[in-house]
């Protein structure tokens, strides 16, 4: 419904489309193929024939866009692989320099299209600057995403996979709402410790290797292998009845581990 | 400034050259990262150092072990007397590292490597050398750091300590807390090495009732009002609060990235509301008739122009508009403040198809159409 009436360039289209002003169209909302004057002359059209299409919004003198388009360039460099149709819209009211500083600036290669009249603005609803819309290869909405001075080329890549069927709901939002990345927690410092034990015990320093190995234990119960090395540690001092204990431990955690049964046999001779 | 490159062994022999050639963590900048603590620009993606120290030299008290003094933290292994962990020789002469710096590390501390590995974004000075940052025996700072975390972060990061010496307005988070609270100084799947988005991050804090600013003003619970107020601003939406907010300091109330007039009236001037143009189209109040520009017109006729663009009483955005989150499409305001007794307006906005309508409020019915011819 949107861009659709673009195609006549006609302006009592043109009128009908302005009329729809207002929020963003939704996902799925057909795109139609658009050609427009292309900066440094010509004409380019908006949507790829067949492939999925990039467009990036733009205003020239504006700090976000400048940002945008610096990112997009990015972006566009390493997907440059992908079958990607890349276009950037900036309004017919800009002027020819502004244009011209920002793509220099940016890098970007994609081709500029005018929007005269800002008709795929108005189509789009596009108010805000920059935006990246993203649309699948019938030229269906598939994705407007505003500005995001975070994460803004992982976003789109994102996207790009998503239409591309790459990647599914899942891994989508796992990129749209990444988890914490954290320092790992105490788990990984239980991780940590074990391994110091472990190669106190390759040295038989025994009380360091325990001491490590009790650690561990303290930060994750049901880290088996820190029972195992606490019961090598104890039973390498000759605490043959504790290192039992711990061997039994880390048995019930896990009864088939071969470690253990030799430790506990070890202390058995 | 060339990177200074010096072993890493603590062969006492080799202390007297590694003493003369330490200055400290700080110069082992480029010009190019320094030139940039004059950027104006509270934000800047630039400002990221180019040049990352290769190896910070060994030396008493950064890189090797203290000389007098209590450490707040220290090295298992060396506590252990396990020198031969990571040194040749034995414990009472430990001679050179046994296999480079991080490799040694990840022996123990494997899940940096994998955060290294498998982030995609990660600190260089990190993955060039942990010791870049840790003395690997022990230290006056937690975390075996070789300076408080603040003074070794800017020590690379100029245009930080530049930034955080001459704000005006501070984020209170960096007066109290420290970079780690908001960065994951190893590795990250967040640009800027955050630990989650901005939005995230911010609301940590910021959903709690009773925060208050420098001078005392009782800061919003953000997680009561966007619970409560469903139609979210899109910086909010794409939980991304750095596009209008400095998350370190800068010099505009509230640490907005650029001015925004803090009353209802304001004569209209494009830079007062630089903040919002750094998205929003300033075209879209300098122009009285327009088809394209805003849904608010009733036919061509721009009521955001009408309301907005005028030489004394003009409203500002946040007359008819909330800021972060409202119940209502376009993030209109329930009600304004009217008088100075505390009383709330109703706008009474109504969304329709072609436009919309207020009423009772600043002035009695008005609707517009955008279908009018």
């Amino acid at each position: 419904m949107v861009v659709r009436a673009l195609r006549a360039v006609a302006v009592a289209g043109l009128l009908a489309i302005a009329g729809n002003a207002g929020a963003q169209p939704p996902p799925g909302t057909q795109v139609e193929q658009v050609t427009l004057a292309r900066f440094g002359g010509g004409t380019a059209r908006l949507l790829g024939e067949g492939t999925v299409s990039i467009i990036v919004f733009f205003r020239p003198g504006q700090d976000h866009s400048r940002d945008a388009l610096r990112m997009m360039a990015q972006c566009e460099k390493e997907l440059a692989h992908e079958p990607v149709h890349w276009t950037a819209v900036v309004s017919g009211s800009a002027s020819a320099e502004a244009i011209s500083a920002e793509v220099k600036d940016s890098g970007i290669a994609m081709p500029v299209l005018i929007d005269k009249g800002d008709l795929v603005y108005a189509g789009l609803r596009v108010i805000l600057h920059p935006v990246v819309v993203i649309t699948d290869k019938q030229g269906r909405l598939a994705a407007y995403e505003p500005y995001q001075r975070i994460n803004y080329c992982n976003v789109v890549r994102a996207h790009l996979a998503h239409v591309l069927g790459e990647l599914g709901d899942a891994g989508l939002d796992a990129v749209l709402h990444p988890p914490p990345s954290t320092q790992g927690g105490d788990l990984a410092v239980a991780q940590r410790n074990l391994r110091l034990g472990q190669k106190h015990l390759e040295v038989k320093r025994y009380p360091q290797a325990a001491t490590a190995a009790g650690k561990a234990i303290a930060l994750d119960g049901k880290l088996v292998d820190a029972h195992v090395l606490l019961g090598q540690a104890l039973a390498g001092q000759g605490d043959c009845k504790r290192a039992r204990a711990a061997f039994d431990r880390a048995l019930a955690l896990d009864k088939s581990n071969a470690a253990a049964l030799q430790g506990k046999q070890d202390c058995a001779k | 400034m060339k990177n200074q490159r010096i072993s890493t062994s603590p062969n006492m022999t080799a202390l007297a050259l590694s003493f003369l050639l330490l200055s400290c963590a700080a110069m082992l900048v480029s010009d190019e990262a320094q030139s940039r603590e004059d950027s104006p620009k509270a934000f800047s993606r630039a400002e990221t150092p180019k040049s990352i120290p290769d190896l910070i030299t060994y030396k008493a008290g950064v890189l090797g072990p203290m000389h007098g003094g209590e450490p707040v933290s220290e090295h298992s292994p060396f506590a252990d007397g396990a020198c031969d962990f990571c040194h040749k020789g034995d414990a009472k002469n430990p001679g050179a590292l046994l296999k480079p710096v991080n490799q040694i590390c990840f022996d123990c501390h494997s899940e940096f490597e994998e955060m290294l590995t498998k982030r995609p974004v990660k600190h260089a000075a990190a993955a060039k050398q942990c010791t870049n940052c840790h003395n690997p025996h022990n230290s006056r700072n937690q975390h075996l750091l070789i300076s408080d975390q603040v003074t070794l972060c800017t020590s690379c990061h100029t245009a930080m300590k530049t930034l955080l010496d001459t704000a005006t307005v501070k984020h209170g988070a960096l007066a109290e807390g420290k970079c780690s609270t908001c960065h994951n100084p190893h590795a990250s799947a967040v640009e800027k090495l955050l630990i989650q988005l901005p939005f995230d991050l911010c609301i940590k804090c910021h959903s709690r009732d009773g925060l208050q600013d420098a001078s005392g003003t009782r800061l919003t619970n953000f997680k009561t009002l966007l619970d409560n107020n469903p139609v979210w601003h899109a910086p909010v939406a794409g939980k991304d609060c750095s596009a209008c907010h400095t998350p370190h300091g800068g010099k505009n109330f509230r640490l907005l990235v650029e001015p925004y007039p803090a009353k209802f009236y304001s004569a209209y001037e494009p830079d007062n509301y630089a903040l919002c143009f750094t998205c929003h189209n300033s075209n879209m109040v300098d122009t009285p008739d327009t088809t394209t520009l805003t849904g608010f017109r009733d036919g061509s006729r721009n009521l955001h122009y009408l309301h907005v663009n005028k030489p004394d009483r003009g409203r500002t955005c946040r007359a008819c508009h909330e800021v972060h989150a409202s119940k209502h499409p376009f993030q209109i305001r329930d009600s304004v403040p009217f008088g100075d007794k505390g009383w709330m307006l109703k706008l009474n906005y109504t969304k329709k198809a072609n436009g919309g309508s207020c009423e009772k409020t600043c002035h009695s019915l008005k609707e517009y159409d955008r279908s009018k011819k």
